[in-house]
């Protein structure tokens, strides 16, 4: 039986790709795109949850609460990244409309990703989103260190990948069905086949964590940032890593919710491990995108925490809903700070620069200085980045809630760890000039960039109950 | 439906064996998979590691045929080995035919550590799976399969049951024609001249403004393996191929410590190690 | 022998292909080791579909092929690309951006 589709729910996406086609040929598509795609989803945020693509019960495509803050701040972050990447596009002659292109093609990809209820759908759309960033981090075709990074990116994770998907040819074998609901039904009575479940699981959570970079699957992040266009590092970083963990929490949550016990030690070890890796080998660094790219690891360790407690027999659905509230949080924290720094390169180049390039920020541009400290306090989690705060908090509570004080003091330490290199690079923003050196004017799309990130941060900072509390519809 | 009430029930029963038929065959392709994928690991040349693996996706496509999947057998051969294993072809030929691996292990012992690995995942995925599929009878695809119906099966899952991840694939080749394009694009208007791309060279915008130094140019021997000097009689570190330099070097320092400082003055045909004082210019 | 064996002979390709993925240096030969490891899925997929008695099992084969195709365009143009700039396909001459 032919199956009804409800346009308006698909709608978001849909109108993305066809502004992704439009955008090869029409200079401003993309934008308009990104404001049709965002006027759609506020018009499903006034209606109740909705689903098509359904068979009998399952459907593949749901719109829920999860589904639209994982949207919503998956639209702002890439209104974001597609605003910072026009200077870096016009001035290293990078080819514009297919540059827009792939960036929607990938954002429609995430969006989708965050509404798939079924396993084939979840595997499509993380494709979507990989393969034009495989482009993206190679585009700079002349430049050896961007083929290389994108030859990293590419091998990990194709091969992540193959490995998920053995997982998940496991998973089916054990249970007989693709859609999550199904699975989690079959996966909660006893069978003889629970070994192969066992395993399936193990192994599509190994694959899901080369895609939110969590250690040990880690060692594509750092030379992939620094050799792809800053704008490409921040999709990575934020929209990438968000689609990543939004399609983890559905597979976990709602399929392999009766084996707790068995992926929430190993979920726990990744995340202690991802944050203290991250946390020390960041102090290290000295180049901004690479310090960025090991704080980005130390974050997905404690976006992984909540789940690591699942196994002390928490709610899963508080504990998902902690984890998405980090997510969402840290999206536009991190989308911001990679604004800032795209207007900061080597000389006459961009890439975000050495941390002592920023010295003396403050004093010729006061207002980008001021969102960045801004920006790398919610970060660390201090007041006044009181949305890092708020975050900091939820993944805490979610931690201890479920009986895992030894991850939580882990977290604290690590919390502690970071406060050193996020204060110490907000503190050379307002220190004397260096003579000599000169900031350039920043561009006005930079500008709106960096300030819608600041508007949006703000807004997390005062009402975090926004995008709190959401977990996934089950 | 549930599956698993259903394969509960036959846990007691009997485990199925298939037939003479499917066993032959099994046993023909298995060891011609098997083989075809240490070929691939194993060949030293990166087109025969090709072709082995063509042999291994050969085999499992009639294997996908035997078990009745005769559409994903006959894609598996046309699509999979007929169209994909030919673009690796094409592409080896061009660009990765020359580079053949070299045995020098970059990390210490890595072979090793991949093979304890390799045991250890096959020892954790066989382990897993066959204890637990002992007592598991398989149902078997007769019906779907009925009257060449397999292909009309798939087709009406694919549109009906699947429909929104088959609209999804689509976008994703789309997306992947339109990034190939993109990445396999050369911009041929603009080729710089002879005097620009000196200019350009003694700018600093290259490694070094003259060319390589080939091996063996102003050294007492004829052979890849001896460097090339620089001006001072140093030796020059990029005139020897990086394979040979582990072996080069080694060797070499106890001729230079013989011929150092032997003949009076400054030779641009000794083997100095480091420039004492100023060499023929 | 059972349908099991099948299920054994994917387990044993696949681990022959993560192998190969880290013992090989040149990147072609490690890509065409990530396609023996979807094989080995393609492999799994199939006979889980006999063994269940359902075709969705043969689906997801199909899209999994789809997908590896889509891999194999992309990351060939990349390979090609980084031929153009480095002159070489090893992986280990891959060391600009150092730790």
């Amino acid at each position: 039986m032919v199956q009804t589709v409800d346009y308006l729910a698909i709608g978001p996406p849909l109108i993305l790709a066809l502004s992704a086609l439009a955008a090869l040929f029409l200079r401003h598509a993309a934008f308009v795109g990104l404001v049709l795609a965002g006027a759609g989803e506020v018009v499903l945020l006034t209606g109740g949850p909705r689903r098509t693509f359904c068979v009998d019960t399952s459907c593949s495509f749901v719109v829920d609460d999860f589904t639209l803050l994982l949207q919503t701040v998956m639209l702002i972050a890439g209104l974001v990244v597609l605003l910072m990447a026009q200077g870096e596009i016009r001035d290293t002659r990078l080819p514009a409309g297919e540059f827009h292109f792939l960036i929607l093609a990938a954002l429609s990809g995430a969006m989708t990703l965050a509404a798939g209820r079924d396993l084939v759908t979840l595997v499509v759309s993380l494709e979507v989103v990989s393969l034009p960033v495989f482009a993206l981090v190679a585009l700079r075709r002349y430049d050896g260190r961007s083929s290389e990074a994108g030859v990293k990116m590419f091998l990990v994770s194709v091969v992540s990948t193959a490995v998920m998907l053995f997982g998940i040819s496991l998973v089916y074998g054990a249970t007989g069905s693709l859609f999550l609901d199904r699975i989690g039904a079959v996966l909660a009575t006893p069978s003889p086949l629970e070994s192969v479940a066992g395993v399936g699981v193990v192994l599509v959570l190994a694959g899901f964590g080369f895609k939110v970079s969590a250690v040990p699957f880690h060692f594509w992040a750092p030379d992939t940032y620094q050799g792809s266009p800053v704008a490409v590092a921040g999709f990575l970083s934020v929209i990438s890593k968000a689609a990543g963990f939004a399609g983890l929490v559905l597979v976990l949550v709602i399929a392999f919710e009766p084996f707790a016990r068995v992926w929430g030690p190993l979920v726990a070890v990744l995340a202690a491990v991802s944050m203290t890796a991250g946390n020390l080998v960041a102090l290290r660094q000295r180049t901004a995108i690479r310090l960025l790219a090991w704080s980005s690891i130390a974050q997905a360790g404690y976006m992984l925490a909540p789940l690591g407690a699942a196994g002390g027999g928490a709610p899963l659905d508080d504990l998902a809903a902690a984890t998405i509230g980090y997510v969402a949080i840290y999206a536009l924290m991190n989308i911001g700070v990679f604004a800032t720094i795209s207007v900061v390169g080597w000389i006459g180049r961009y890439g975000g620069g050495e941390l002592d390039d920023y010295r003396g920020l403050a004093r010729t541009h006061p207002l980008v200085a001021v969102a960045l400290a801004f920006f790398l306090a919610c970060l660390a989690g201090l007041p006044p980045g009181l949305a890092g705060l708020f975050a900091k908090i939820v993944v805490f509570q979610g931690t201890i809630l479920g009986g895992y004080g030894w991850l939580a003091v882990i977290m604290a330490g690590n919390t502690v760890i970071g406060l050193f290199y996020y204060l110490a690079w907000a503190t050379r923003l307002f220190a004397p000039l260096p003579d000599g050196v000169r900031f350039g004017r920043i561009a006005r799309p930079v500008g709106v960039a960096i300030g819608i990130a600041a508007v949006g941060t703000a807004v997390m900072s005062v009402v975090p109950q926004l995008v709190l509390g959401i977990s996934t519809g089950g | 439906m549930s599956n698993s009430a259903m394969l509960l029930a036959q846990a007691g029963a009997e485990v199925a064996k298939v037939s003479t038929g499917e066993a032959i065959s099994f046993w023909i392709l298995a060891p011609l998979a098997l083989g075809g994928a240490l070929g691939m690991i194993f060949a030293r040349n990166a087109v025969h590691s090709a072709m082995f693996l063509v042999l291994t996706m050969l085999s499992l496509g009639v294997m996908y045929m035997v078990q009745q999947a005769p559409f994903l057998g006959f894609v598996q051969i046309i699509v999979y080995t007929g169209a994909i294993m030919m673009l690796f072809l094409f592409v080896l030929m061009l660009v990765g035919r020359d580079s053949s691996d070299s045995v020098v292990e970059v990390l210490r012992g890595q072979r090793v550590w991949a093979a304890i690995l390799g045991i250890g995942l096959a020892g954790l995925l066989v382990t897993g799976v066959a204890e637990a599929l002992t007592s598991v009878r398989p149902v078997g695809l007769a019906e779907q399969n009925a009257g060449g119906a397999n292909v009309a099966n798939i087709g009406r899952s694919v549109f009906t049951d699947y429909l929104f991840p088959f609209e999804l694939t689509s976008a994703l080749l789309i997306t992947a024609a339109l990034g190939a394009m993109v990445l396999g694009y050369t911009d041929k208007s603009k080729r710089r001249t002879q005097r620009e791309t000196a200019d350009a060279r003694f700018r600093g915008e290259h490694d070094r403004p003259s060319p390589l130094p080939g091996p063996g140019v102003y050294a007492t021997a004829n052979s890849v393996a001896v460097p090339a000097l620089l001006p001072d009689g140093s030796i020059a570190p990029e005139s020897v191929s990086a394979i040979i330099e582990a072996t080069a070097s080694r060797e070499l320092a106890t001729d230079i410590e013989t011929v150092a400082g032997a003949i009076p003055g400054p030779d641009a045909h000794a083997l100095k190690p480091a420039a004492a004082k100023e060499g023929d210019k | 022998m059972t349908p099991t064996y099948y299920l054994l002979l994917s387990a044993l390709l696949f681990t022959i292909g993560a192998v190969g993925v880290l013992v090989r240096r040149n990147a072609i030969v490690v890509f065409m080791c990530v396609e023996l490891m979807l094989n080995a899925v393609n492999l799994t997929l199939v006979t889980f579909a006999r063994i269940n008695g359902s075709l969705d099992g043969q689906v997801m084969a199909f899209f999994v092929m789809v997908v590896a195709a889509a891999e194999v365009v992309v990351g060939l143009a990349i390979i090609m690309s980084i031929f153009r700039t480095r002159r070489t396909a090893s992986v280990d001459d891959a060391n600009l951006l150092k730790y």
